[in-house]
């Protein structure tokens, strides 16, 4: 991972859930567990990408598990 | 908090133009060549159907929940848990239209112009730039597209004159040889592209009209349906079905064959510099969706507080999503269209039906009964519906009846391309008569008033 993406997006990632912290009080219940649950899949994502753990458990294999189906019945048809 | 915005009915139709259009100019056109060979060409007309569809179908939860948008609707109609459950499945589906565009939009950036840069880099100031926007509105990106959609529309019609000294007319022949199966599949593999105007459900409350929105968004769709045609003619007359059908990005190396003369060079920076604004409003609107959805869940009709944990989510997830650029291709032509039929079909079918069901006002017709422009409005209404009509009739006669001959094959071409551009004048013509009849009625603005 790129060192200067990192810093970049650590500072963004930091930055705005400060603003957040100190907007939060005039938010609603509903709103902050939506910023909450986005933040915490931001901070588990970044955590994924930066230790290779989407290696073991390759998104782009779930994103394209019908591709091999579809492609073989399109095959088929022809 | 209540904003007032006006979008109107040409800025829908360029709006639509745009997101179907420029995702497509990647690489989604190698599989359709790939498939069709050189009647690939032939691919728009079942996806643009429907995509017609769709808009129908909008238009008429429009009419029958004015002022509410799908995520709103689907929580009206659905209550709060199965409703919750369905508008989480549409929140999925806009995000794998942006992650399909960042990811494919990065990776083209990192491989043909910046390879020196980090992908991760490019991604980030993409997503910053999504953030700059999502804090205005759709209004904004429909103003800013009204500046570069014409420019990119012309650039592309204007492509066959720039590459009129590299066209040859014999590599599309012979005209429909391949066999009805290629050409039905073909036609399939761009209904993942054209279903990405589902993401116009989101901003529904825009519109109080809900026959000039169906008309704007079927001129859109005819726009893009004759341009892609047009561009999937030129990239086929340029380079043949071969060389088309084994690049990766078949655009971008069609536009970097203009040779005008020897010192005017690298003339694709130019058309590049045209398309790259008009793909970003695309991935602009589908960020607006995307935050207009978990602005539904957060119960807030303002979305701006979700804009900075949205893009910290988007950068993360969209460099998660896709590791190969091959895995983006693979998708979008595959599974995508898969996908939509599964996902889209059914919920649009039901909400269709719940929409029909629903007991409402007969609101005003736009054009009053026997006027002279009623009587144009019906003619340009079914002029259209005759010549799309009319492009599938000659698909299909061409198919079956013709010899194969050369002759045969050139004019059903012939007839295609007519029928096509008839239908897209007529698209146009509705809509216009449907404005005046709007402005006549004396209700210009109401149509935009709606909530951020």
């Amino acid at each position: 991972m790129n060192r200067l993406f990192l810093l970049l997006f650590g500072l963004m990632l930091v930055c705005s859930f400060w603003d957040f912290i100190l907007k939060r009080k005039h938010m609603e219940r509903k709103q902050q567990i939506v910023i909450y649950s986005l933040y915490a899949l931001s901070v588990i994502g970044i955590y994924a990408v930066q230790y290779q753990h989407d290696k073991m458990l390759s998104t782009g294999f779930f994103l394209n598990i019908f591709t091999p189906q579809v492609k073989t019945w399109i095959e088929h048809m022809l | 908090m209540i904003h007032k915005q006006v979008v109107n009915h040409r800025q829908i139709a360029w709006l639509v133009g745009s997101l179907l259009m420029t995702g497509m100019m990647i690489s989604f056109l190698r599989t359709v060549v790939q498939v069709a060979k050189m009647d690939a060409w032939f691919s728009q007309i079942l996806p643009a159907c429907y995509a017609l569809l769709v808009a129908y179908v909008l238009s008429e939860l429009v009419r029958a929940y004015p002022g509410k948008n799908l995520f709103e609707i689907v929580f009206i109609i659905c209550g709060k848990w199965i409703g919750g459950f369905i508008n989480l499945l549409i929140l999925f589906y806009i995000w794998i239209i942006l992650a399909l565009d960042i990811k494919g939009a990065a990776d083209f950036l990192h491989v043909s112009l910046l390879p020196q840069t980090p992908l991760e880099i490019i991604l980030l100031v993409f997503v910053l730039l999504l953030m700059y926007y999502g804090k205005t509105s759709l209004e904004v990106a429909a103003r800013v597209n009204e500046i570069y959609f014409p420019a990119y529309f012309i650039m592309c019609l204007m492509l066959y004159f720039l590459l009129m000294n590299e066209y040859s007319i014999e590599r599309l022949e012979p005209i429909l040889s391949t066999t009805f199966e290629r050409i039905a599949v073909s036609n399939l593999l761009p209904l993942g592209v054209y279903g990405d105007i589902l993401l116009f459900g989101a901003f529904l409350h825009a519109s109080s009209e809900p026959r000039l929105l169906f008309a704007a968004m079927k001129h859109g769709i005819m726009i893009v349906c004759f341009t892609t045609t047009i561009m999937i003619l030129i990239l086929l007359g340029v380079m043949g079905y071969v060389i088309a059908s084994r690049l990766n990005f078949p655009i971008y190396i069609l536009v970097q064959q203009i040779h005008l003369t020897d010192f005017l060079d690298r003339v694709e920076m130019i058309l590049f510099s045209l398309w790259f604004p008009a793909f970003s409003i695309k991935v602009i609107v589908a960020y607006l969706a995307f935050l207009v959805g978990v602005g539904s869940f957060g119960g807030q009709l303002h979305y701006n507080t979700y804009n900075a944990p949205c893009g910290c989510f988007l950068v993360v997830s969209t460099l998660l999503a896709f590791p190969k650029v091959a895995d983006i291709d693979q998708f979008i032509s595959y599974s995508f269209p898969f996908i939509v039929i599964l996902f889209q079909v059914p919920l649009l079918l039901f909400l269709f039906i719940v929409a029909r069901r629903k007991k409402r006002e007969e609101g005003q017709t736009l054009i009053p009964r026997g006027t002279k422009l009623h009587r144009f409005y019906r003619m340009m209404v079914w002029g259209g519906a005759i010549s799309f009509a009319g492009c599938i009739l000659t698909i299909l006669l061409g198919d079956m009846l013709s010899d194969k001959s050369p002759a045969a094959g050139i004019a059903t071409a012939i007839a295609y391309i007519i029928f096509m551009v008839i239908a897209l004048l007529a698209s146009y013509g509705e809509m216009q008569a449907l404005n005046h009849g709007k402005q006549r009625l004396g209700r210009p603005k109401q149509q935009g008033n709606f909530r951020q």
